[in-house]
């Protein structure tokens, strides 16, 4: 199942899934507190990828900042090494380099979105049950936080294709991202300078957000 | 001898009702799509084959979208109605459960000869020698946060080239998204589940319609009663074909009653008796006995809107009876022999002129005016034998009865063309109508568009409407039909198209060509070239170091070449079987065209292509039913005629133009008059000014042949006749199927002209005698 996962770029809504998930109260570690966004809540931060591919020589670093607006979509804007931008919606997956469009994704051709969407939208309610069949979760406490360890419950479910498990840690919000794949190649993702404010989406930000539905 | 004739009749009446019981059993065919009335229309029989595959293909996909607050009650309820559908046998194909092996299936195909494909933009980045736009796709590629790439993939395709070929790949596009292994999309609350499904049978058969339709009211209920919140939209051809069927056939029973009733009404007002009543039945149930089984044994089935017209001509048998029965009132005409013979001349010629009309149907290419022209012929001419056989026998007894109210009023119309009195009034009828028809002559217009033909249920065009909101798409029969000398021509010349189009985006939403699924195989072998020259021999050592690439690469070309053939068609795929239109050994593909917003526009663009041309399936079948309203206006021309030598023959070079002209001043003012009421002109209305003449011709033939005394009863016979004809032809009028409305439209106006000016045809003779008493 090498191709069918290129079509899909279901890594990329993983890490949405887990952006999402930030704003859950999933650890329910007693000491920490889970920041939960409300309506019209944006989280703001930057990101670190370490992508480690077998084979390669050093892992390909990208940094760059991104925008979580709930619902809305999230926008992922890698600085280093290049410019380029990439924009998550529940209509699909837009790609951007300087300004061009890349890449054009709509939901209909990535089969297991719309049901991310709706382990999303469970969780979010406090339903954890969607999230539940769709990962064997197993949660724990260290100290100054909270950690997940995630594995498919269904790996022969495309959607979950080349992850083998996901390992996330946190405190009000997620920290560290995991994500284990066929073939030893491990993703790493840090989030750094996180915050939330009740800023409105800039106008840039909205017409990204809005281009999906073109 | 007559006797002898009238037992054989009955004999021959009796034998075909046998034979109707008999056909009744094992199945009749019944058409309702308007298209089968339609000829083939091309000389060219391999384009005519194409586009019916095509129109085909069309009609027989039905999709539904199965809604429900809780998405997964909508889940379930579209697989249990997918599983019904499946269990049905009456479906050939069904998508609700998305094959997740398909996609599988699909990349292995295609996985040997990724070099040679290469997606639209990274193709024109290489031909303008910018490979290192390639690079920086692949590297945000490779870097993004939908990082797929691994080891594996960069050792076998470095550039990324097929994933990218695979996203550019015009795979249809919708508002749907895969979800759970089915198509669904969120609307407010709603959640619907497409199911779509392609039938086994021919949407437009009546009996394969009405078999799904029941299928589906029954498999529909239960789905409601389980789920009472369930919202199921669904579209179709079969949908609209079993509405319009539905409704032809109530129309028909509901016209045909009123028709008979109202004739039957009329005939026992005016007699005060039952005995014409049971004579006419049994003349009109000859007649539409004999009709029917006529024309199933000629064409092998019968179509709904054959059957509507063809029930009407009861009001047209009758008029001979009318003839024989209105001799009642004569005195000259003691008993049934002497009536008949009296009435027989003017039968006669009517009979002729009226089934020369019909034959000129006949002469029309359409298989539908083909069967109206069987139908009504063997109807009247069995009608007509009824009355001559069986008349005179079952109407032995009747004594002649005189004094009859009705019988003056008709003596009045005949004043009213010969009295000399009335002179001004005559004078005021014609400019009346003058001015009538020169001021609809403004507002007549011609449509022949060929979706007013068919009436279209509003329910069923909501929640079409709804479904292409919902999914985002809207069928269009609008596509390039490319044919060419084999398989790689054809890819050729769409390779040529396609680049047009490509620069066409000013008209065109998109397009889906063969050529994008399969590269021609010289696409190919230049597509190598390009890959190895501009992008591997240049950048592949350098972009390898950049990413820290440690590995070997296994990037050599297989000997052989992608075909079609080699392409699985199952999931995103199984569109390419709707793309592959050859019919041995005519190789043809189609390139399906989205949102045409200027259609000559997009013919001109790729006119110069050889072997391709531009089809709009809508707008052929309305240029269509153009020509053949001219054609029928030619027919119009033609039976006038050939009327005009058996006219000129009985009654003179003069006297048969004096017949004619009651019927042709009524064909001329009729469709402007009819345009007044905003009636257009359409194909069909010129086939009922064909029916106006032939039987307008009739009355002047009536009026013609009587004299004197027998005038004001000749004029009962026609009055009658005309209000039947009225009667049943002015329901039709009130038809939701526009072409019989506007059939029944023209009918109306022209029959009543035809009545109004019959007299004209007269010996314009005025009270000679006192008529009407004795």
């Amino acid at each position: 199942m090498r191709f069918g996962a290129a079509i899909s770029l279901r890594l990329a809504i993983i890490v949405l899934f887990l952006l999402l998930a930030a704003t859950l109260d999933l650890a329910r570690a007693a000491d920490s507190v889970p920041q939960t966004l409300k309506s019209g809540e944006i989280l703001r931060g930057r990101f670190i990828q370490d992508r480690r591919l077998a084979g390669f020589a050093k892992p390909l670093r990208t940094e760059g900042t991104f925008v979580l607006a709930p619902g809305r979509g999230l926008i992922w804007r890698a600085v280093k090494p290049f410019q380029n931008t990439t924009v998550i919606t529940p209509q699909g997956i837009l790609g951007q380099m300087n300004g061009q469009e890349t890449m054009r994704l709509p939901a209909a051709r990535m089969p297991g979105l719309a049901h991310l969407y709706d382990v999303l939208g469970g969780a979010l309610s406090g339903d954890a049950a969607p999230l539940e069949q769709t990962f064997a979760v197993r949660r724990s406490e260290v100290a100054g936080g909270w950690q997940m360890f995630l594995t498919p419950l269904h790996p022969d479910n495309p959607t979950m294709s080349q992850i083998k498990s996901l390992a996330v840690a946190g405190h009000r919000f997620v920290e560290t991202i995991e994500v284990d794949k066929d073939g030893g190649d491990v993703d790493r993702l840090s989030f750094l300078d996180q915050s939330v404010s009740a800023t409105p989406l800039t106008a840039d930000e909205k017409s990204l957000l809005g281009t999906l539905n073109k | 001898m007559k006797h002898r004739a009238a037992w054989v009749w009955l004999a021959v009446l009796i034998a075909a009702m046998a034979f109707l019981a008999l056909r009744w059993t094992s199945g009749i065919t019944l058409q309702s799509n308007i298209l089968a009335l339609l000829p083939p229309t091309e000389r060219d029989a391999a384009a005519q084959n194409i586009q019916d595959k095509i129109a085909n293909v069309f009609s027989r996909r039905v999709v539904f979208l199965v809604g429900d607050a809780d998405p997964a009650k909508a889940e379930a309820a579209a697989l249990e109605l997918s599983a019904a559908l499946g269990h049905s046998g009456m479906i050939s194909a069904l998508t609700s459960k998305i094959d997740v092996n398909a996609e599988q299936r699909m990349a292995a195909a295609y996985y040997p000869y990724r070099m040679g494909l290469l997606s639209n933009a990274d193709r024109n980045h290489l031909f303008a020698n910018d490979g290192q736009a390639l690079v920086s796709r692949t590297l945000s590629m490779l870097y993004g946060p939908g990082g797929f790439a691994n080891a594996k993939l960069i050792a076998h395709d470095p550039f990324l080239l097929l994933p990218v070929y695979f996203l550019a790949l015009p795979l249809p596009e919708s508002r749907l998204a895969a979800d759970n292994g089915v198509l669904s999309v969120r609307d407010g609350n709603e959640t619907y589940v497409m199911v779509s499904a392609d039938l086994a049978g021919d949407a437009y058969a009546l009996q394969y319609e009405t078999r799904f339709g029941d299928f589906l009211s029954k498999t529909l209920g239960a789905l409601r009663a389980h789920a009472p919140g369930l919202n199921i939209l669904r579209t179709g051809a079969v949908f609209y074909a079993h509405e319009g069927a539905d409704e032809s056939m109530n129309e028909t029973s509901i016209i045909g009653f009123v028709s008979m009733a109202a004739t039957l009404a009329l005939i026992f007002v005016v007699f005060h008796g039952l005995r014409p009543i049971v004579l006419g039945f049994i003349a009109i149930s000859a007649g539409v006995l004999c009709a029917f089984i006529g024309t199933l044994l000629v064409f092998g089935q019968i179509h709904t809107i054959a059957l509507l017209f063809g029930v009407s001509l009861i009001a047209i048998s009758v008029d001979y009876s009318l003839q024989y029965f209105c001799e009642y009132f004569d005195s000259g005409a003691p008993d049934p022999a002497a009536r008949l013979k009296r009435v027989l001349p003017g039968v006669a010629v009517g009979i002729s002129t009226t089934l020369i009309g019909y034959c000129t149907l006949l002469l029309a290419p359409f298989p539908g005016l083909q069967q109206v022209a069987v139908f009504s012929l063997i109807g009247l001419g069995a009608s007509c034998l009824t009355v001559v056989l069986w008349y005179p026998a079952l109407d032995a007894k009747r004594p002649p009865r005189a004094d009859n109210t009705f019988v003056s009023l008709a003596a009045r119309h005949w004043a009213l063309w010969e009295d000399p009195a009335l002179h001004a009034t005559r004078v005021g009828i014609v400019v009346l109508c003058a001015v009538l028809a020169i001021a609809g002559s403004f507002r007549l217009r011609t449509d022949d568009d060929v979706r007013h033909l068919q009436s279209l249920d509003t329910d069923l065009k909501q929640q079409q409407a709804e479904v292409e909101r919902l999914t985002g798409s809207s069928p269009r029969a609008q596509f390039l039909l490319v044919r060419g000398a084999n398989e790689q021509a054809l890819l050729k010349t769409e390779e040529r198209v396609a680049s047009r189009l490509n620069h066409a985006q000013d008209i065109l939403g998109g397009y889906t060509a063969m050529a994008q699924f399969a590269p021609s195989i010289a696409r190919q072998a230049e597509n190598r070239k390009l890959v190895r020259q501009r992008l591997i021999a240049p950048y592949l050592a350098g972009y390898l170091a950049q990413i820290g690439y440690q590995g070997q690469v296994d990037y050599t070309p297989p000997g052989g070449f992608l075909t079609p053939a080699v392409l699985p068609r199952t999931g995103a795929l199984s569109l390419l079987s709707i793309l592959d239109v050859s019919s041995s050994p005519h190789p043809a593909h189609i390139v399906l065209l989205q949102n045409v917003t200027d259609a000559s526009q997009l013919e001109k663009r790729v006119a110069d292509i050889p072997g391709v041309r531009f089809v709009n399936l809508t707008d052929d079948w309305s240029r269509l039913f153009g020509d053949y309203r001219r054609y029928a206006i030619g027919l119009l021309a033609l039976s006038a005629l050939l009327m005009y030598p058996l006219l000129g023959w009985r009654y003179g070079w003069f006297g048969g133009l004096r017949v004619m002209a009651p019927s042709l001043v009524a064909v001329a003012l009729a469709p402007p008059i009819a345009a007044l009421a905003g009636v257009a002109f359409t194909f069909f209305n010129a086939m009922a000014l064909v029916l106006v003449l032939s039987i307008g011709v009739d009355y002047s033939v009536f009026c013609r042949e009587t004299s004197g005394e027998r005038k004001p009863v000749t004029m009962l016979a026609i009055a009658l006749a005309a209000l039947s004809t009225i009667l049943s032809f002015g329901m039709l009028a009130f038809s939701r199927v526009f072409a019989v409305h506007a059939f029944g439209a023209t009918m109306l106006i022209g029959i009543a002209l035809a009545f109004l000016f019959a007299p004209m045809a007269g010996d314009g003779r005025f009270g000679t005698r006192k008529m009407g008493s004795i």
